[in-house]
């Protein structure tokens, strides 16, 4: 994801004076040190696009080291006023991209939206296969699609015969008949409260609704026995009152969090595919 | 043409002429020496305190490990810099582990800063707070104690106030409630804190120790309200609801089954166990809660102590 979503935007070098020292530290693998000298170059101009590329460079020094949230802090600091249009949207892609690796989806997208906006399209549509990722997060399927498939009509527009292709595969890959089914957590709360186990089966879960079932009929039959069968009122119905109320509760609770993991799970899978089907046509075509 | 030999000439004149004027090259200050008139000119910025300002620069920007990287690199890269400036890495090293929570290795830092540095109050201070919040009050109590401050009204204030900070952590009453009464109240930089302290002192003054025999004995009384007389709110409905349904299965087997019976033995012991476990952990629960009121207050105390450092020689 990293090799082919970060230079999605455009190379940050810079072979102005400034940057000798950071970038050769850099490129020699003195990291911390490389950190250090890009801050120095913020710290002593007055040049805003010096100072970008400078933090975009910062950036990617802490992306080398895997430290993801540091670079999208780092990129936080950028002024956008009087940049030039292929810095700004660098600055905005990769603060989006690095959002998106720290799982701050909404963010990307607000990211996204001021390319979208203020930049012209041969930088926007550049944008949108990172745009389709966040999107595809949010569980935002039909717009992602929309994206994509503006992606593929502005850069296959005289490839009649790939742009088809890759329009029937996105066609294929975002079918609505495909999008994740979810299970309404709450109702499977109120399932298990009726019925036993009846919450965690309308969550998928078969073998944890038949366990529901069974501990908490088991604290109903220890009542029973106790009260009918050997006599022994009180302790029929504290052993299994107190099995049943532990298991009637954790039930319901279980029930709600297996709908929320049936959820995740499912549009994981789904969002999984999807970005392997985007990383694929982003390799096959580098766009 | 004519003018382009003329400048030659001319640049050349100067370079050959007047560089043997600035003969002693500090190439630590970068800072030239005229010879004859002993005047000193500085030709480019001192790059220790460039320095020294980029790692400050660095710690205001909360880039504190990036700070210390800078402070270390310039005491290897410039072994002998002068007095002034080794306190000044000494006490941004300070700053920077003290931000990190590093209390350890921000004391040794601050403690290197010279007397008669003008940071050397800061880090009297800072090293103090970083020994209370280790929880050696003695220590921070001995920094503070050995400081002496001159002709300084607003250090003076709160070095006492520092010092009051530390009595209470030490539950020394009789020294807070004489230190405290040199509180001013009308200082912007810690007059809510000195209010504070007055508050804390008041809540400690009224605490008492409650007793671990009476909270076991009302406890074996009726289960869970030992720790009802403790303070605790929640917990001892708990515990009741507990040991009497225990008790009551208990009974019910005695009456039916009889002393020796098996039933009787499971049951009643199941039902002393949670008995003399809930009576025990009211007995314990003195000390815990004791512990939580008393941690409480050092956090609290901690935090005013710290505030008006920070107002003082941050601003």
């Amino acid at each position: 994801l990293i090799c082919i979503f970060h230079y999605a935007g455009f190379s940050n070098s810079n072979n102005s004076e400034p940057f000798y020292k950071a970038d050769s530290l850099k490129q020699s693998g003195d990291i911390q040190w490389a950190i250090v000298e890009y801050e120095r170059i913020v710290y002593n101009t007055n040049d805003n696009s010096i100072r970008t590329i400078a933090l975009l460079n910062k950036a990617e020094c802490f992306a080398i080291i895997n430290d993801f949230p540091a670079a999208e802090k780092s990129l936080k600091r950028v002024f956008y006023n009087d940049l030039v249009d292929t810095l700004s949207y660098n600055a905005h892609y990769n603060t989006a991209f690095y959002a998106y690796l720290n799982k701050n989806f909404n963010y990307t997208l607000s990211e996204l939206l001021l390319i979208d906006n203020f930049l012209p399209d041969s930088l926007k549509i550049k944008s949108y296969p990172l745009y389709a990722l966040a999107l595809n997060e949010l569980r935002q399927w039909d717009n992602a699609k929309e994206k994509m498939e503006v992606w593929v009509n502005y850069y296959f527009n005289d490839v009649t015969i790939v742009k088809d292709s890759l329009l029937k595969e996105i066609q294929v890959l975002y079918n609505p008949s495909k999008h994740p089914k979810y299970k309404n957590p709450e109702k499977a709360h109120l399932y298990s409260s009726f019925i036993p186990g009846m919450g965690q089966l309308y969550s998928g879960y078969w073998a944890d609704a038949a366990i529901s079932a069974l501990m908490q009929l088991s604290g109903i039959g220890i009542a029973l026995y106790g009260v009918f069968v050997v006599k022994y009122y009180v302790a029929g119905v504290v052993f299994g009152y107190g099995i049943f109320q532990r298991f009637y509760m954790a039930g319901t609770k279980r029930a709600e969090f297996l709908a929320n993991k049936h959820n995740y799970k499912t549009a994981r899978d789904y969002n999984d595919n999807l970005i392997n089907a985007i990383i694929e046509i982003q390799l096959m075509y580098n766009k | 043409m004519s003018m382009h030999l003329i400048g030659v000439v001319f640049f050349s004149f100067l370079y050959f002429v007047a560089t043997p004027a600035f003969s002693q090259v500090d190439s630590l200050n970068h800072t030239y020496t005229d010879s004859a008139e002993n005047n000193v000119i500085t030709l480019t910025t001192n790059p220790v305190s460039e320095e020294i300002k980029f790692a400050e620069y660095l710690i205001v920007n909360n880039q504190y490990n990036d700070a210390l990287f800078v402070l270390e690199k310039l005491e290897t890269d410039f072994p002998e810099v002068p007095n002034s400036q080794l306190d000044s890495i000494n006490y941004y090293k300070g700053w920077t582990h003290y931000f990190n929570k590093r209390f350890g290795k921000a004391i040794s830092a601050f403690e290197k800063v010279n007397k008669t540095s003008s940071l050397y109050y800061n880090s009297v201070f800072y090293s103090s707070f970083c020994y209370a919040y280790m929880g050696d009050f003695i220590a921070s109590k001995n920094t503070l104690q050995n400081l002496n401050i001159e002709d300084n009204k607003l250090l003076e204030e709160l070095h006492n106030f520092q010092l009051a900070c530390v009595a209470l952590l030490q539950r020394d009453l009789e020294l807070f409630v004489s230190l405290s009464q040199k509180f001013t109240y009308n200082n912007y930089y810690f007059a809510s804190e000195q209010m504070q302290l007055i508050e804390y002192h008041k809540d400690i003054s009224k605490f008492k120790n409650k007793s671990g025999f009476l909270a076991g004995l009302i406890s074996a009384i009726v289960p869970g309200m030992g720790k009802f007389y403790v303070g605790y709110r929640g917990i001892p409905f708990g515990a009741l609801l507990t040991t009497f349904p225990l008790a009551a299965v208990a009974v019910e087997s005695l009456i039916k089954a009889g002393l020796t019976s098996p039933q009787f033995i499971v049951f009643g012991t199941l039902f002393g166990v949670f008995y003399a476990g809930n009576v025990w952990g009211s007995v314990l629960s003195v000390n815990a809660r004791k512990k939580e009121f008393y941690a409480e207050i050092n956090h609290n105390i901690l935090f005013d102590m710290h505030i008006p450092l920070r107002r003082v020689f941050e601003q």
